[in-house]
Parts: structure tokens; C-alpha cells; sequence
């Protein structure tokens, strides 16, 4: 074994820029497959797992994956709006836990401005499944004042201090021309969640329904809240009610009262089993990308061969001399071999560089638009089978270069002939 | 006692007209254990072949070689290669050594498929060659005389009991060939090595008492033009 690594060494100490070329190539391939598994894996775990605490959601009658997508990841429209009371209802329910309602509507700079209750601040948890917390300074905003607390990406990204104000905008798209004409002011910015939650801002539910030009249909007729009076509940709806239960078998039972026998509303039960089938209906896209990467790897021990191939006629002498010396067909054979095994090792260590530079990128992208934290030290099994494939099919691209350089001439090849 | 001994030696390749063509047709020929002594013969006489036939990189069509009592002939080609490292030694007309490889790594190279490393025997035979200023030199940094004694240093690495020279002096000067020889004289005295060198340079000749001429132990009576040997 020392021969051949020794013998291998040399080879690619001599051959310097084809190895590094050639590496180079298979720690592309090794870093994106490995991406493509990592993404995939981490961005399941993330959205699968990334419920803050809350084990269903109840909205109007529709989608829901839809439904979820909106009250957990932030990131679709609402199906729709319940009414308060079902809210009141849900919440005295002997099976639920805790109901944290939303209302969604409106925005600031594209950031969701959530109208909620101060349960929000008791009930939600980060990805490290923590209360949520205040950087320094900061406190929850006072149910009966125009105040806001603010996720920690919407903070950075719009400017946003305590103390600072913001006007909200219509609608959940950014419109300029939308602008409401209430000041909010921020009271608390909540330290990073790695959750969707760092992308919004909380603001109380009764501020939310007053700011105008907003219409409550909650009683199935148009209600304008007025000034100084109290809205009826009634009139009251929201977009979403997230929910903790207080036991799996509450789940079922819930699911079957509201999506069975119901018509008004939908609850998604279990969150977690909500986006699982999305990633199933999904999986097809992933295995492509899987399958594009392995071609990639394929490709990557194709140029190995090429590679190695292409320095066979020159190499002839030097595996006659080797044979002259002593060293026996297999010696020779196994040599280039591990040669081969070895520019795609280098390439397996390679690509956990390119693997950090691509997640990174690809994390950052994923962080942006949606909140959620990806972790490149995550350990998924791939991070060792990959390099240990890629190394694998490195050696089986040497087997033929292997077999020219088994098959060399010796006496022919030596010269000079006399 | 025989290090070497051949007995109705041939080897025949197939001529460009198609038939057989025999090149190398040696009756008897040996060598006893710490001789040294010449082949002249002119180029194109079959005397690279015959070396190849001894060393068992190419296998005889007929006849017998003992190599210090084993049957080169009969035995398998990875059996040829152990032999061939193990008991034999082979200085090369153009040196063959490996230009990725420093003097030392090259003498460290053979000792891989014989006896083992042996940095400190690798590092004693560079030093007995002249080239203890040299180990770490890579061939093409080295002239052709200290390329010629690094092959040497090679041939010795396994404690050979016969060194084969194929034109040891082809690539080098009148004076640095007489040194080269003398000291390939030397150093095969000093390790017990039979030595058998091939050459056409009556330089060359002129050094060993024992010089035969290639063209008489050979039968094959000219050589062939076009013909591989």
C-alpha cells in the first residue's frame, strides 16, 4: 500500500495541473451534490419543524397547505377570514391549549404586519424552541396603543429602532401608493428566531382593525370601526388562528368536528404532516436535482479518466521502468488506480469547500425570503457517502487508464534498443 | 559457482515479411558468482534482447536461464518480476530513472519491490557513488555521469548477485565513461555482484579481462535490419 501511495504521489506531484484541473472538477461535482442533499434535508427539517411551538392552525374553508404557508411561514395569501366568534370557541375548547389569533392585511416594505394578541409574546417559540425574546431596551407592545414589536430581519432590513415610527401599507404586496395614514411606533425588536417570525411585524389586534380603510366582515355585513366606540365582536374576524392542543387524540377529534362535519372553517392538523406532503409532492423535483448531480459526478469521473488517458502514451516508459525494477503487472495496475481514487479524493475534500461556499450562498437566499435557518454543520450521511462515492468512482475511472498502463510493453518500451 | 548459466537460449519475433525471425540463438553461456566480464558486439546484434531474456522482462521461446539456481524460464511472470528484483541489478543505456523522483527517492524505489526501504543503505550507496551532495536532486538537475552513478546506486539497491549493463557508457565522455566503468568495477567487487556488461566501446572492453564477442555466442550470424532486439 505505501508503494502504491508512494507511487501515486509522485504521479500527481509530477502531473501538478491536470490533478488540480481534474480535482478541482470532482470537488465541483461533490459540493453541489452534497448541497443539493444538504438543502434538501435541512429545508424539510426546517419547514417540517419550524411550527414555533403551535401543533395546528385554524382558518377559513380551503387549502390547508395554503392555510399553513400563510400563518406559519408567512408566505402565502390568506384563504380567507373566520369569524371572532369561532375564535371565542376554539379558545374555551377543553381540547386546545392555547389559540393565538391572527390578522393579516397589510405591510411595510413587503414585511407582513401581523395584528395579534400579547398570547403571541407567552405562546410562540424560536427554532431552538425558546420564548421569544426582546433585544435590550425593547418590551411588547400595550394592547390599547398604536405600538409595534418587530422581527429582527424586518428591523435590520427596513431601519427600525425602538422608539422609531412606521406608517403600514396596504395590502400584503408593497404598494407605495397604499400607505395607511397611522403611525405605529416600535417599542420592541425581538432578537433573532431563525424563524419566519423574524421577517414580520406584531402589532395588537385592536390597532389592526382600526387602522382605516379596513372593513370587518365578520358578521357576513361590512363594519367600519369607529372611533371611541368598541367594535362589536360581531363585527370582528381574523385570518388565522394558531393553535396548541393538549393532546394528539385532541387532533383527530378537532379534525374531525371542523374539516368533517364543519363547512365554515379548515384546520390544518398536524403542521408538520401539512408540509410533508408537500415535500412528497415535491420529491420529484428533488430527485431530478439529485440525479443531475450524480450526472455531474459522472462527469466529474469521466474527465479523470480523460485525464489520466491522455498521459498513458507518455507514461510508457515510466511503467517499463517500473516493471524492469520489479514491480508486477497488478503493482502497476493498482498504482494508476489509486492515483485515480486519489485526484477524487482531493476533489471529496475540495468539494466540502465548495459545499460551505454554495449552502452559504443558498442559505442566505433561504434566510431572506422566508426566515428560516439552514445549517451547514447540520450532519446528514451524505456529507461522508458523497466524498466516499466520488472516491470510488474516481478509482473505477482509472480501471481502464489502469489496464493501458497493466497492458504496457516492457521490453519494447525501455529504451534504447541496440 | 554459477550465478548465471543458458543453455540453448532463443527467441524469435516475427519479421516484417511475416515469418519468424530469430534474434537471439545462444547455446551455453555463464557466469560465476562475482565475475565480471563484457559482451562486444555492434548495435542491432541482439544484445539488449539477450540482457531481457536473462533479466526474464521478456521470456525465451526455448532454453534454459538459472539465475543463482532458479529457473528464469519456467517460472510465471510475476515469479520473473520477484527474481528480477530480488537477485538482479540493471543499469539501463539511457539510466531510466524516474524524472519525478529524487536521486534517492529512485534508489528508494527499487529497494520498494525487493528487499524493502532501506533509507540508510539507499543513503550509504549515493554516498559510496559521490552523490552525497546530490540525494535530493531530481535527474534533470543532475549531469549524465552523476545520472549514471545514481543507476548504479539503483541496480545495487537489493544486494543483487548479478548487475546487467546495457552500454553503461553510451551518454557519457571518454574520461567520465572510464570513471564510470572503474567505478561500476568497484562497487560490484565491493558487493559481490557478478557484473555483465554489454557494449560496443572498446573503451568499455578494454577494462575487462573476460570480453566476448557477442557476434561468436550468438549464432544467429548478422544482425537483422528492422528487427526489434
Amino acid at each position: 500500500m505505501n508503494t502504491l501511495v508512494f507511487l501515486a504521489r509522485h504521479s500527481l506531484r509530477r502531473h501538478a495541473i491536470s490533478t488540480l484541473v481534474t480535482a478541482l472538477s470532482a470537488a465541483l461535482a461533490v459540493g453541489l451534490t452534497l448541497a443539493v442533499f444538504g438543502l434538501a434535508v435541512q429545508t424539510r427539517a426546517a419547514f417540517m419543524g419550524g411550527a414555533g411551538g403551535f401543533d395546528a392552525v385554524l382558518g377559513a374553508r380551503g387549502s390547508q397547505l395554503q392555510l399553513v404557508l400563510n400563518a406559519v411561514f408567512q408566505l402565502e395569501t390568506s384563504p380567507g377570514n373566520i369569524p371572532w366568534s369561532l375564535y371565542e370557541a376554539v379558545k374555551k375548547d377543553p381540547r386546545v391549549a392555547e389559540a393565538v389569533p391572527y390578522a393579516v392585511g397589510d405591510n411595510y416594505y413587503g414585511f407582513r404586519i401581523l395584528g395579534t394578541t400579547l398570547a403571541v409574546r407567552d405562546e410562540l417559540r424560536n427554532s431552538a424552541g425558546k420564548p421569544l425574546e426582546l433585544e435590550e431596551g425593547g418590551q411588547w407592545f400595550n394592547e390599547e396603543n398604536r405600538e409595534a414589536v418587530v422581527g429582527s430581519i424586518t428591523a435590520r432590513r427596513c431601519g427600525l429602532k425602538v422608539g422609531g415610527t412606521f406608517r403600514p401599507y396596504h395590502g400584503l404586496a408593497f404598494d407605495p401608493s397604499m400607505q395607511h395614514e397611522e403611525v405605529y411606533t416600535v417599542v420592541g425588536i425581538l432578537k433573532p428566531t431563525n424563524t419566519p417570525i423574524d421577517r414580520v411585524i406584531f402589532i395588537p389586534l385592536e390597532g389592526f382593525y382600526r387602522i382605516k380603510g379596513h372593513v370587518l366582515r365578520g358578521s357576513g355585513k361590512d363594519y367600519v370601526p369607529k372611533e371611541n366606540q368598541p367594535i362589536p365582536d360581531e363585527d370582528k374576524e381574523l385570518s388565522s388562528v394558531l393553535l396548541k392542543l393538549k393532546s394528539p387524540e385532541a387532533g383527530f377529534t378537532l379534525d374531525y368536528t371542523i374539516n368533517r362535519q364543519g363547512k365554515v372553517a379548515t384546520l390544518a392538523w398536524p403542521i408538520g404532516r401539512v408540509m410533508a406532503d408537500l415535500f412528497n409532492r415535491l420529491g420529484w423535483m428533488n430527485r431530478i436535482l439529485v440525479l443531475v448531480a450524480y450526472l455531474v459526478m459522472v462527469v466529474a469521473a469521466c474527465s479523470i479518466l480523460a485525464a489520466l488517458h491522455n498521459t498513458m502514451r507518455e507514461r510508457r516508459r515510466e511503467f517499463a521502468i517500473l516493471r524492469a525494477l520489479g514491480a508486477k503487472r497488478r503493482t502497476v495496475f493498482a498504482s494508476v488506480v489509486t492515483e485515480a481514487a486519489c485526484i477524487a479524493a482531493l476533489g471529496g475534500l475540495g468539494g466540502y469547500l465548495v459545499y460551505g461556499l454554495l449552502f452559504s450562498l443558498a442559505a442566505g437566499v433561504v434566510r431572506a425570503q422566508t426566515g428560516v435557518v439552514v445549517d451547514p454543520f447540520f450532519f446528514h450521511p451524505a456529507l461522508i457517502a458523497v466524498p466516499i462515492g466520488m472516491t470510488v468512482l474516481g478509482a473505477l475511472a482509472g480501471v481502464f487508464p489502469a489496464y493501458q498502463a497493466y497492458s504496457t510493453d516492457v521490453a519494447g518500451n525501455l529504451e534504447p534498443h541496440s | 559457482m554459477k550465478i548465471l548459466e543458458i543453455k540453448d537460449l532463443k527467441k524469435t519475433y516475427p519479421s516484417p515479411e511475416g515469418g519468424p525471425q530469430t534474434v537471439v540463438d545462444i547455446s551455453h553461456f555463464s557466469l560465476e558468482k562475482g565475475e565480471q566480464m563484457a559482451l562486444a558486439g555492434e548495435s542491432g546484434s541482439g544484445k539488449t534482447t539477450f540482457l531481457h531474456l536473462v533479466s526474464g522482462v521478456l521470456k525465451p521461446d526455448s532454453g534454459e536461464i538459472s539465475l543463482d539456481g532458479s529457473r528464469m524460464d519456467l517460472l510465471p511472470e510475476a515469479g520473473r518480476d520477484s527474481l528480477r528484483s530480488n537477485r538482479l541489478g540493471y543499469v539501463f543505456q539511457n539510466f531510466n530513472l524516474l524524472q519525478g523522483m529524487t536521486s534517492l527517492e529512485n534508489v528508494e524505489l527499487a529497494m520498494r519491490f525487493g528487499a524493502g526501504v532501506d533509507k540508510e543503505r539507499a543513503v550509504s550507496l549515493l554516498r559510496r557513488m559521490g552523490l552525497s551532495e546530490r540525494l535530493h536532486h531530481y535527474p534533470r538537475q543532475l549531469s549524465m555521469g552523476q545520472q549514471q552513478r545514481v543507476a548504479v546506486a539503483r541496480a545495487l539497491a537489493n544486494r543483487p548477485k548479478l548487475v546487467l549493463a546495457d552500454e553503461p557508457t553510451a551518454h557519457l565522455d571518454h574520461v567520465r565513461g572510464r570513471e564510470a566503468v572503474t567505478l561500476m568495477r568497484e562497487v560490484c567487487r565491493e558487493f559481490g555482484a557478478a557484473l555483465l556488461v554489454v557494449s560496443h566501446d572498446r573503451e568499455v572492453l578494454s577494462h575487462f579481462k573476460q570480453v566476448e564477442p557477442f557476434e561468436r555466442l550468438n549464432r544467429v550470424l548478422r544482425p537483422r535490419q528492422g528487427v526489434k532486439s
